[in-house]
């Protein structure tokens, strides 16, 4: 079997994509200082869509490892390479610290002292106790993406040693720390902006955008790096998998958006109610039904012939169209409740969120470079490299 | 390097397709063994008692029940969703792990389909013995009718169970049949006289030409693309019977994907302890083996856990929710008069699933087979939970209530039981349970990778 050449993408991309970065850093500095409110909401979205792009590559990782798929073996690098990203996602969630008073309601002593259902989360929903847990996240989170990332890389080695059974326990140990801690993440990052309002659901309505987007990334870089190095390794039958995941995402986030739409809608009860009420009035309704066709309906039934999926172009444009929705989603998810006058786009949104996104693809790149552009110790790699659906 | 151990094949005990075709057909042909007499003969026992209070029930009326004004659902609908539930793990078997090209189903796929199909007649009797008048059942349906504009309610979440379980009956019942026809025709090509006459007739005149297979083949990814959304739907629109009310405990809107994976996660349960009984009864072992084993009992801990994630969310927004009645509840449900049924819930559903991490727990036969029916109980309990807990505190301190079934509502819970049993028996007896066709390739690609390595080695 031949190796693949080692990888570095072409410098003029790097800079264009770290420029990019660094402009969106300034954006948002500036933006503390014009609109601080409109900076600390753009950030924290640009911050959850930066942390649930990492987090995806560690969810992909165990899932794939524990279901033994085999097929995905060649592409494995890929989320390998985003999980790299969760220390820098760190930082930016250390950043956000300062801008809880910005972003909640409950952080404000003066709100929480004329509302008995913001006292009665206090005990919850508090700084110090709030910026534990974000630490605690990021540990866990580091901790256990790292455990899968280097047993992996390890592998690469020769006359390395490794059991079935070390691979298997790292990845199970991801999963009940990603599915507890990211249900409470989600909580206290975006849904104690509305500190009233609650849904038992809302853990995986965080959890469906993060799938999308971060498959989405997986298909972009699959693709890249098909047209390059790893011409000989991914296969067009790799790309017909990924479209058919992407179809099976796609109904997942349209399944769960209407489980929490519709009980809500239908139950109408005043505690609930008024987050939809918000969302369909005005602009905001345009936004719901983007928010609806960008991450649901236009994935769906563009991948359903199977030429679509065979087509690079067709699923990178969709892969685009997941990223533009989960940046809709996001929003829909965090401004209604801070922007009082109705949607609005400007710099101070745009600038953190697109910076997130280059800094994400800058550091992922890079982090392809460190390691074999395929696992080359994996056993399973050829079996990967002649998948035939 | 890695360490790899060489695989565990799928179908062990080296055979050759004539030995499926001889393994798989001789519970048809021969008599059946005492075992299978004494199950059936309990299995009717059962469907005579059950059948006798129902019948009671029926000709004197719902009051033979336990229920009253509070605590209006009981036994009944605790016994229908469980048995929609149970269903889930037969389409899910069949049709997501088809398309997700899962090759150890196939030893498993066709009595779990079967599983299915009994399981949501089981669950239609509830609903139906429930109307009171079970004679004017036809009225669930919207059709122009004599009584004035008196339609159907399009808007309950009862009627949309009607369609969804109607659906999921039809396109379970189609995608079995369709998956059982070569395997018939087997059986024919087997039998003389009569019989083969009967079994020409159900397998259509099968004559396995290359065109049909092909015809053949994409019927059934299309059946299984068709059953797919139903694992989903049908659990989630029975979780709207009682999501979208507003009772406290009832109206969560985790309910519809929580729902799913706790009806897998019992029919998972349900098709070990099934298994485990056929393999040893039919002498299958080499069929259903110790890996088909493992991979049933990780997804039974996968969903078990699953479930105990969506205990604590809801406990956790109940008191995050701010909301006394949310709160209330769920103090009640673990501290008040029906705790012991949350407990039993509790440490059926999420703890016992977790002994399956052991390797010798996954290797005990008799363990796993015990530990199944523990999860079945802790379903049946959590439906019972859900309804009788939320429902006999009510808003007003004076409407409360306790329940306690009567002997008439256990005798229908064993009525269930009695058919789902005899239905299964039966089928075991005049169908062949193993996709006998299905099986046959993964024994020829076994005997190639052999034949390869052998080369290799030479």
């Amino acid at each position: 079997m031949r190796y693949p050449p080692d990888f570095r993408s072409p410098q003029t991309f790097m800079v264009g994509l770290r420029s990019v970065a660094i402009l969106g850093v300034l954006l948002f500095l500036l933006g503390l200082f014009v609109a601080p409110d409109r900076a600390w909401a753009g950030y924290l979205i640009g911050f959850v869509f930066f942390v649930g792009l990492g987090l995806s590559g560690g969810l992909f990782l165990s899932v794939l490892t524990l279901a033994g798929t085999r097929w995905a073996t060649a592409l494995r690098r890929i989320p390998e390479a985003m999980t790299t990203t969760l220390p820098a996602a760190a930082l930016m969630g250390i950043v956000l610290v300062p801008g809880v008073h910005a972003l909640y309601e409950w952080a404000n002593e003066a709100a929480v002292a004329d509302n008995h259902l913001l006292q009665h989360k206090a005990g919850y929903l508090n700084w110090g106790f709030w910026s534990l847990r974000l630490v605690v996240y990021f540990a866990l989170w580091i901790w256990a993406t790292r455990g899968m990332v280097r047993l992996s890389r390890k592998l690469d080695e020769k006359d390395s040693i490794v059991s079935k059974r070390q691979i298997l326990l790292r990845a199970i140990y991801f999963l009940p720390i990603f599915a507890v801690t990211f249900s409470l993440a989600s909580i206290d990052w975006i849904k104690s902006i509305e500190p009233a309002w609650f849904s038992t659901i809302f853990g995986l309505i965080t959890l469906s955008g993060l799938a999308t987007s971060g498959l989405a990334v997986c298909i972009l870089l699959a693709i890249y790096l098909k047209r390059g190095p790893l011409r000989h390794f991914i296969t067009m039958e790799h790309l017909d998998d990924l479209g058919k995941i992407a179809m099976a995402f796609a109904l997942f986030w349209g399944y769960i958006w209407y489980c929490q739409y519709m009980l809500i809608w239908y139950t109408d009860m005043p505690e609930e109610t008024p987050y939809y009420v918000i969302r369909s009035q005005g602009a905001w309704a345009h936004l719901s039904s983007l928010n609806l066709a960008l991450n649901w309906a236009i994935p769906f039934f563009v991948l359903m012939p199977k030429a679509m999926r065979r087509s690079e172009t067709a699923l990178k444009r969709v892969a685009w169209v997941f990223l533009a929705g989960q940046a809709v989603n996001l929003y829909m998810l965090i401004e209604p409740a801070l922007m009082e006058g109705g949607p609005q786009l400007g710099l101070w949104e745009i600038g953190p969120l697109v910076g997130s996104l280059c800094f994400f693809l800058w550091l992922t790149l890079r982090a392809l470079g460190d390691a074999a552009l395929v696992p080359i110790g994996d056993p399973h790699l050829e079996e990967s490299m002649n998948h035939h659906c | 390097m890695v360490d790899a151990t060489l695989e565990v094949p799928l179908i062990t005990g080296d055979l050759v397709p004539a030995d499926v075709t001889r393994d798989v057909c001789s519970p048809l042909e021969g008599k059946p063994t005492g075992l299978w007499y004494a199950g059936f003969c309990l299995a009717l026992v059962a469907l005579a008692i059950g059948g006798t209070a129902v019948l009671y029930q029926v000709s004197t009326g719902i009051g033979t029940w336990g229920l009253n004004r509070t605590v209006g659902w009981g036994f009944d609908i605790t016994n229908f969703v469980f048995w929609v539930g149970i269903g889930h793990a037969g389409t899910l078997i069949s049709a997501v792990l088809l398309l997700f090209r899962q090759k150890w189903r196939t030893s498993i796929n066709r009595s779990a389909e079967a599983m299915t199909i009994f399981a949501v007649i089981c669950a239609g009797i509830y609903p139906f013995i429930h109307m009171g008048r079970p004679w004017l059942a036809h009225w669930v349906f919207p059709y122009p009718n004599a009584r004035g504009p008196l339609w159907v309610n399009f808007r309950s979440a009862l009627l949309w169970d009607v369609f969804a379980i109607g659906t999921y009956f039809t396109i379970s019942l189609l995608f079995w049949y369709v998956g059982l026809i070569p395997d018939l025709a087997t059986v024919r090509d087997r039998a003389k006289g009569v019989r083969k006459k009967i079994f020409n007739l159900l397998s259509f005149g099968w004559r396995g030409t290359a065109r049909t297979w092909s015809r053949y083949e994409t019927a059934c990814v299309l059946l299984a693309a068709l059953a797919t959304p139903l694992v989903v739907s049908v659990h989630s629109v029975v979780s709207s019977d009682f999501a979208t009310a507003v009772i406290p405990g009832w109206h969560a809107t985790v309910f519809p994907p929580y729902f799913v994976i706790g009806a897998v996660f019992s029919g998972f349960a349900m098709v070990l302890t099934l298994m485990l009984v056929a393999r040893k009864t039919m002498r299958f072992e080499n069929y259903i083996t110790m890996r088909h084993i493992h991979a049933i009992c990780k997804v039974v801990t996968f969903t078990g856990s699953i479930v105990g994630l969506a205990y604590m969310t809801e406990f956790f927004i109940a008191w995050y929710s701010g909301s006394q009645y949310e709160l209330f509840i769920f103090k009640n449900r673990m501290g008040g008069p029906f705790a012991w049924a949350y407990w039993t819930m509790f440490s059926c559903n999420v703890i016992a699933p977790q002994l399956f991490w052991f390797r010798k727990v996954r290797n005990n036969l008799l363990l796993i087979f015990l530990l199944s029916l523990v999860v079945n109980v802790g379903m049946w309990f959590e439906r019972f939970v859900i309804i009788v807990t939320s429902l006999h505190r009510d808003f007003l301190p004076s409407s409360w209530s306790g329940y306690t079934p009567t002997l008439i509502e256990v005798g229908s819970l064993v009525f269930g039981f009695g058919l789902f049993f005899t239905l299964f028996l039966l089928f075991c007896r005049f169908v062949p349970m193993i996709a006998m066709f299905e099986v046959k390739p993964l024994l020829g690609k076994r005997k190639r990778e052999l034949q390869q390595t052998n080369r290799e080695v030479a």
